[in-house]
């Protein structure tokens, strides 16, 4: 027994940082809300009109972007960048799909541990984002059990 | 009423037109639709371009059954209110979406017996006709398993 053992615990919340797009990937990422209990969790999304799904918890908005619009890939890259290094998360999670990919590159950059849950609606193949930075996440679950693979990404449900 | 949505972002005039023609042939009752950036203007039903979350879900819970595109927030709410849906899927060739990932999610969800699938005004017409004597199977999906996987991973994060 050391010293440690008699004093209290004073542990950190984790932050959680969770990013979505909108419509099913943020309906995806307020199903496993739960496993945040317990930690400071703060939301992205690209739609002001979800803020009362996730109160009181901070919630940012950032501009939607496809891969058609590359003027608005950078700008919300650089958007995320801003908010990544203001909330400096322990965790960046998401379910995709562009902002969950920046979130992830940049939140990982900066020392956090990250997970990618690849939607639901990738049914035949991962999404894009999700073979590219799927790879790199510290966690990385599929939601159809034949997209699993041994190293990656797992199967353990899914969320709808 | 029957409630058409296409999601609130991209548009879906090959949907929207096609609902909008086949009022009078199918005599549908009243159509209320959210169309999102879609350019066609309906003539023969009452729109809007965006609802709010509660006046979606209010809408929905209306409604007799419902159309919309392949997106899975969509088909989750539809199938969690045991709402029948028509599904078609937005497909890249006509520059609906960035892939063709709606096509498979429908696909997948159509086999299962949760939604009604038709990829043009023809198979609309029909599956129109099916919709009255449709019952869609309830899906079991496994939120808290994933949740669970996840606060598992947040839990290796904190320090002994």
């Amino acid at each position: 027994m050391g010293l440690k053992d008699f004093l209290p615990q004073y542990r950190r919340r984790s932050r959680v940082l969770a990013v979505s797009s909108g419509g099913g990937h943020w309906v995806q990422l307020l199903r496993m809300m739960h496993a945040f209990e317990g930690c400071e969790a703060v939301y992205v999304t690209v739609n002001r009109a979800y803020e009362p799904q996730v109160a009181p918890n901070r919630f940012y908005v950032i501009n939607d972007a496809t891969a058609w619009d590359k003027v608005g890939l950078v700008r919300m890259g650089l958007r995320l960048a801003a908010i990544i290094s203001k909330e400096r998360p322990d965790v960046v999670i998401s379910t995709g799909a562009a902002p969950g990919f920046f979130a992830l590159r940049l939140g990982g950059l900066l020392g956090a541990r990250t997970i990618w849950i690849d939607s639901i609606a990738n049914v035949e193949q991962l999404s894009r984002s999700g073979q590219k930075v799927g790879a790199f996440a510290d966690l990385w679950l599929t939601q159809w059990p034949e997209l699993a693979r041994p190293n990656g990404p797992f199967f353990a449900g899914a969320v709808l | 009423m029957i409630f058409l949505t296409v999601g609130s972002s991209l548009p879906f005039d090959r949907l929207v037109a096609a609902v909008d023609e086949l009022i009078a042939p199918a005599k549908l009752d009243e159509v209320f639709a959210q169309i999102g950036d879609t350019l066609y203007r309906p003539q023969k039903m009452r729109w809007v371009q965006t609802l709010s979350k509660n006046d979606f879900d209010r809408v929905l819970a209306d409604a007799r059954f419902v159309i919309s595109h392949a997106g899975v927030g969509t088909i989750a709410s539809a199938l969690s209110l045991g709402k029948p849906l028509i599904v078609m899927p937005r497909q890249r060739a006509f520059g609906e979406a960035v892939n063709d990932h709606q096509v498979s999610t429908a696909e997948r969800f159509g086999a299962a017996g949760h939604i009604l699938v038709a990829h043009d005004a023809q198979q609309l017409a029909t599956c129109l006709a099916q919709v009255v004597s449709f019952t869609p199977k309830p899906r079991s999906a496994q939120p808290r398993a994933v949740s669970q996987r996840v606060a598992a991973f947040l839990n290796t994060l904190v320090d002994p």
